[in-house]
């Protein structure tokens, strides 16, 4: 008996010793950096799980704003854009003076959870309700419909329109969206113009996400209109949704199989699938363009080689449409369009020729005024104004 | 544009993708051949890849991360060991806790210790190019530039082999998977070979998770197996429980994974690749038959059967090669199931072959 | 058991079974809590909050018990599927793919074909039905001509499956996908094919009055009344038909069942098609009670955990539909607790994964809380399923 109890134990300590292994681990506990460069406001580490320490104020006196965050299917701290929607609701809170208690998020397991995530918000009394991504457009606008007294933001989501294709304005809710393809098209650019070996790829996470399909048919078309005789290989990974953005290894090797043949700019667009591409490039030395966010500040293992990101600058676009919602600044129902551009070169600033830049700029300013398509009516998925 | 370069690019990748398949299928040969059964390769390669991140970034060195994700895989194995010997838990129930586990524990602590602290991989291994032999034509661009786990992965395959089917430890080993209670009266302690066999496969499991962060990616992210363990059990049996086997089999699903996506850069006409290889595969596989039923002195229907793959094979290789096809883009996501139709036809158009272990996943009690 | 046990001892015997039975997993979830209140005190956070969180969020209120209820459902499905798999020796990996089938085939009915309310809603459950269930049976038909073990064509079917239903939906061509929007899903189905919530308020019987509860209605669907039928449909099936008899039987041992003069290579594709169409069925409700249309990213991994609530179940549809209660209510309660104690969901899996470690290895249970009683005896289902699962190879 003692011997079984013995035996027991030890397989006990054992399991503490394995779920704790994390704990012995824990690495000094360096700020990970705000994403987001232009504002100085200070973000805390997005996912600090002691952040909200006290009970929930069931009566939520202390707080006149509450705002709820209800995430893509996917993880918070997923170094992309529901990470950069909650640093941007951070910022906007802090901005507000709220306490920590007053705003949470879900993250969303399944789409089918998606209505009751923002009911569960609806029910607790929050004020503000930021939903993120396009799979959520019309569990959004159902929710702002049946709750008036409630803002809702939705980021990656087209909320002029109603489904029948009559402009139908909710007064409540705005939706963010990006031209994914601008910030493209100059990272194409970039890359035309930097190749040596005249032929570039690409990695990307999978088409059924158009905000992905925008910033390939962007980066592609940016490529050709400096370089016309440019080779572009452009993979798609064929899996669903879960496992096409977590799948690293994957956009390793594809990243693999396009140098071998030649190309010597890669291009990661999906998830950690796209930073496996990165990664990837970067071992072999050849540069490499990011994506959504300043990846220099994100991905740390390919600050050497990394050129520059095909950013879109959701922290500021959730920031400032969540004060907007708060009474601070102009609320704007609707489709908000963010900034989408290039991030800084960084390392690369003095490694870049000066005409390269001169072109980018001249590009950036061309398409601003309308006068380069980077998203082409019939471009298939990328939810381009046809 | 099917030239000897598409073939080497595919092949060295088919091999990269082999690497912690083999490696994974490897974990279950031990523990099966055993009589454990062991579901929760995929598990115990995420609790590996994650440990090799941390001892990784915190000794600065990668092959101290190897070896912590190896003794990770291996402590993993051992509490399916325990769970199944020692507590007689249904195998699969414990290879499905050890899957459970490894998830939640590796999320969760990556979410709140890692990502809150920004921390960052020190990069992979370095190609070891083998001095000659990298300068074979075709073979050493295939064979012979390779990260070291590779080459690895290749020694333990031909050292299990050799194990299992040359030693008296391996002879143990498979008397106690398949016949445990005539094991146990020559004097084979049942028990400890399976815990032994079991915890040697979670360190092979090991080296298979740590390959993803010290080779492929260089950091560690949430749920970067993706099914690869899964995908080891499946080639194990597809190997049927043997080494080489299992490595064939690997190949074959790494090249056609490789293939899947060369096709979409859009370079190759699609469908006439797709017939052109066919036909290849047939062709060698015919030979290969045929060859074998020669040795073997096979009756003639067998060989005639083989001769005809072959000849069809032939024909449809040199068609694909000269006939003009118009112009065809499959969907990526129909390449991107080739690697699982084709398993799924060889598998079937295989004769029935041998059986699991005969006492996999019986608890053994002593009389 | 021997005969000349007198009926009052056996009755005693009965109790403190059926008490040891209740007993090993209440102690098993005690233990389990305890061990993940250490992890997450670890980290810095407040177990007890957490675990009140995870509480509320599952049985807080009305509210929240029909979120558990709603949650259970797809599992309730997807563990009976695997029952009937397992039971009849088919180690079925591939629900996961045959509960996506199920959920396509049912969507495409739903909005291609026009037919009344009702048979509309029936014709489309049963597509989803037959769906999964030929889907299902392709694995147990390769198993019975020609040998091909099942663990491994259903992985492969799963990704095949999975990646064909994301090109029916995709851009590049995919045939169900709706063109009128940028997203990619397929269109709507029409309301007469929509799984309806209960009114509670029409549910007056003279044996049943259930318009007390009216406040309630909109909050549950009748999937769950229908998974709740087919969990004592499966039950029926398998214990008192000679197809659940055959079945058993060659899950047990399909050389036995071959000597009784069962057609055993019929059976195994009776069974996957079987198994097949209950997951079928459970995508099908998924479908046509909540989204009404079919997105990426829709009901990811039931397949998967739902071979640990089929196996927490004991392989009895009555076990089952406890264990998918288990697993509904942590999924309901995991967004309450994240949401007011920022403890990450990913807790929930951990608690998941002991408490199936804890209920298997009932033995650490029992030498922790040094409990007597002897494991129930006779009816061992799992170990005949793990004989069966590696004789299949």
């Amino acid at each position: 008996m003692r011997k079984n109890l013995f035996v027991s134990l030890l397989v006990l300590l054992t399991i503490v010793l394995v779920l704790s292994a994390c704990g012995g681990a824990t690495p000094t506990a360096t700020e990970k950096p705000a994403t987001d460069a232009p504002t100085e406001v200070v973000t805390e580490a997005p996912t600090e799980p002691a952040a909200t320490e006290e009970a929930p104020t069931e009566e939520a006196a202390g707080c006149a704003i509450r705002i709820g965050y209800v995430t893509d299917v996917g993880r918070i701290d997923d170094d992309s854009f529901n990470e950069a929607s909650w640093t941007g609701i951070q910022q906007a809170a802090e901005q507000l003076g709220l306490g920590d208690d007053c705003y949470d998020y879900i993250e969303t397991q399944d789409t089918a959870d998606y209505v009751s995530n923002i009911e569960a918000f609806v029910k607790e009394g929050y004020t503000i309700i930021v939903t993120s991504g396009f799979l959520i457009t019309e569990g959004t606008r159902t929710a702002a419909e049946s709750n008036p007294d409630i803002k809702f933001v939705g980021t990656d989501q087209g909320q002029d329109v109603d489904y029948d294709g009559v402009d139908d304005v909710i007064p409540n809710l705005t939706g963010i969206l990006f031209h994914e393809d601008q910030s493209g098209f100059l990272a194409g650019a970039l890359a035309g113009l930097m190749t040596e070996s005249n032929t570039i790829g690409g990695v990307y996470g999978t088409n059924t996400v158009p905000p992905v399909v925008r910033f390939k048919v962007g980066y592609e078309l940016g490529a050709k209109h400096v370089n016309p005789d440019i080779t572009v290989l452009s993979a798609y990974h064929p899996g669903t949704s879960d496992v096409a953005f977590v799948d690293p290894a994957w956009g390793g090797e594809t990243a693999q199989t396009m140098i071998d043949q030649g190309a010597d700019v890669i291009f990661g667009a999906g998830g950690d699938t796209g930073n496996g591409a990165l990664t990837a490039a970067c071992n072999a030395g050849l540069p490499v363009i990011g994506v959504d966010v300043d990846q220099y500040l994100t991905v740390p293992e390919v600050q050497a080689c990394i050129m520059s990101s095909a950013q879109k600058d959701l922290v500021t676009a959730v920031r400032d449409n969540v004060l907007a919602a708060a009474g601070e600044g102009e609320w704007t129902p609707g489709t908000f369009y963010g900034k989408a551009f290039l991030a800084p070169f960084h390392d690369w600033e003095d490694k870049i020729p000066d005409d390269v830049k001169a072109t980018l700029e001249d590009l950036a300013e061309q398409i601003l005024a309308g006068e380069i398509v980077t998203c082409p009516p019939g471009s298939e998925g990328a939810g381009c104004p046809e | 544009m099917m030239d000897e370069k598409f073939f080497i690019g595919l092949l060295a990748l088919a091999f990269v993708k082999a690497t912690p398949i083999t490696l994974g299928a490897l974990t279950g040969i031990y523990s099966e051949r055993s009589g454990i059964i062991n579901i929760g390769i995929e598990g115990t390669m995420l609790v590996a890849a994650f440990t090799s991140f941390i001892v990784s970034v915190v000794s600065q060195n990668l092959w101290v991360g190897l070896l912590g994700g190896m003794l990770a895989g291996g402590l993993v194995s051992l509490l399916l060991a325990v769970l199944s010997i020692r507590y007689k838990v249904n195998q699969i129930i414990a290879g499905m806790v050890i899957n459970l586990l490894a998830i939640g524990v590796t999320n969760y602590a990556t979410r709140v210790y890692i990502d809150t602290s920004g921390i960052a991989g020190i990069g992979v291994l370095p190609k070891w190019r083998i001095p000659l032999l990298m300068d074979i034509p075709i073979l050493g661009p295939i064979l012979f530039q390779h990260q070291p786990l590779v080459y690895f992965m290749f020694g333990l395959v031909v050292l299990t082999h050799y194990v299992m089917f040359y030693t008296p430890w391996g002879l143990r080993t498979r008397a106690v998977g398949e016949h445990p209670r005539a094991a146990d009266t020559v004097g084979i302690p049942v028990n400890p070979m399976r815990y032994a066999s079991t915890v040697i496969g979670g360190l092979i499991a090991g080296m298979a998770g740590s390959f993803l962060v010290v080779e492929a990616v260089g950091s560690f992210q949430k749920m970067m197996t993706t099914g690869r363990g899964f995908i080891a059990l499946a080639v194990m049996i597809f190997g049927r429980w043997n080494p080489f086997g299992a490595l064939v089999a690997a190949l074959l699903f790494g090249f056609a994974e490789a293939l899947g996506v060369r096709l979409q850069l859009g370079d190759i006409n699609n469908i006439q690749a797709l017939v052109y290889l066919t036909g290849l595969g047939m062709l060698l596989g015919g030979t290969i038959q045929m060859i074998t039923d020669f040795v073997k002195k096979k009756e003639t229907r067998s060989k005639i059967i083989a001769g005809m793959v072959a000849i069809t094979g032939l024909i449809a290789a040199i068609l694909g090669q000269t006939l003009t096809f118009p112009p065809t883009v499959i969907p990526f996501q129909f390449l991107g199931i080739l690697p699982y139709v084709l398993t799924i036809l060889v598998l079937t158009g295989m004769v029935r072959g041998a059986a699991a272990p005969a006492a996999e996943g019986v608890v053994y009690e002593k009389q | 058991m021997t005969t000349s046990v007198s009926p009052l001892s056996r009755l005693g015997h009965n109790l403190r079974q059926t008490l040891g039975n209740i007993l090993i997993p209440i102690l098993a979830i005690l233990t389990s809590l305890v061990v993940v209140a250490g992890v997450i005190a670890l980290s810095g956070a407040n177990p007890l909050e957490g675990f009140m969180g995870l509480w509320d969020g599952a049985f807080g209120d009305g509210d929240a018990v029909a979120n558990t209820i709603i949650k259970t459902t797809p599992y309730i499905f997807a563990g009976l599927a695997l029952t009937i798999a397992f039971r009849g020796g088919m180690f079925n990996i591939g629900v996961e793919g045959q509960f996506f089938v199920g959920s396509i085939i049912a969507t495409l009915i739903g909005y291609a074909l026009r037919l009344p309310p009702v048979i509309h809603l029936i014709v489309a459950i049963l597509g989803g039905a037959i769906g999964g269930g030929l889907w299902g049976a392709i694995p147990g038909w390769l198993k019975a001509r020609t040998g091909a073990n099942e663990v491994i064509t259903t992985i492969m079917t799963n990704y095949i499956i999975l990646r064909i239903i994301n090109w029916l939906i995709s851009p590049n061509g995919g045939p169900m996908r709706n063109p009128a929007r940028p997203l990619p899903q397929t269109p709507e189905v029409y309301p007469t094919a929509y799984l309806p919530w209960i009114d509670f308020s029409k549910i007056n019987f003279p044996w049943v009055n259930l318009s007390w509860l009216a406040s309630a209605t909109g909050s549950l669907h009748w999937g769950s009344i229908l998974a709740l039928i087919m969990a004592v449909i499966v039950f029926v099936l398998l214990w008192r038909t000679i197809l659940g008899f055959e079945i058993r039987t060659v899950g047990i041992s399909p050389t036995a069942a071959r000597y009784a003069g069962v057609n055993v290579e019929r059976t195994m594709v009776t069974t996957m098609a079987l198994s097949g169409a209950m997951a079928g069925i459970g995508g099908a409700v998924q479908v046509l009670a909540l989204t009404h249309y079919f997105s990426t990213g829709f009901n990811v991994g039931y397949g998967f955990d739902s071979i640990a609530v089929a196996m927490l179940g004991g392989l009895h549809p009555a076990g089952v539909v406890l264990a998918a209660v288990l697993f509904g209510a942590m999924d309901a309660g995991a967004t309450i607790m994240q949401m007011r104690t920022g403890v990450p969901i990913d807790i929930v899996t951990i608690i998941q994964g002991l408490v199936l470690m804890f209920v298997a290895a009932d033995l650490i249970v029992r030498q922790i809380y040094r409990i007597r009683v002897k494991p129930a005896d006779g009816t061992t289902p799992v170990s005949a399923t793990v004989q069966t699962a590696g004789e299949s190879g």
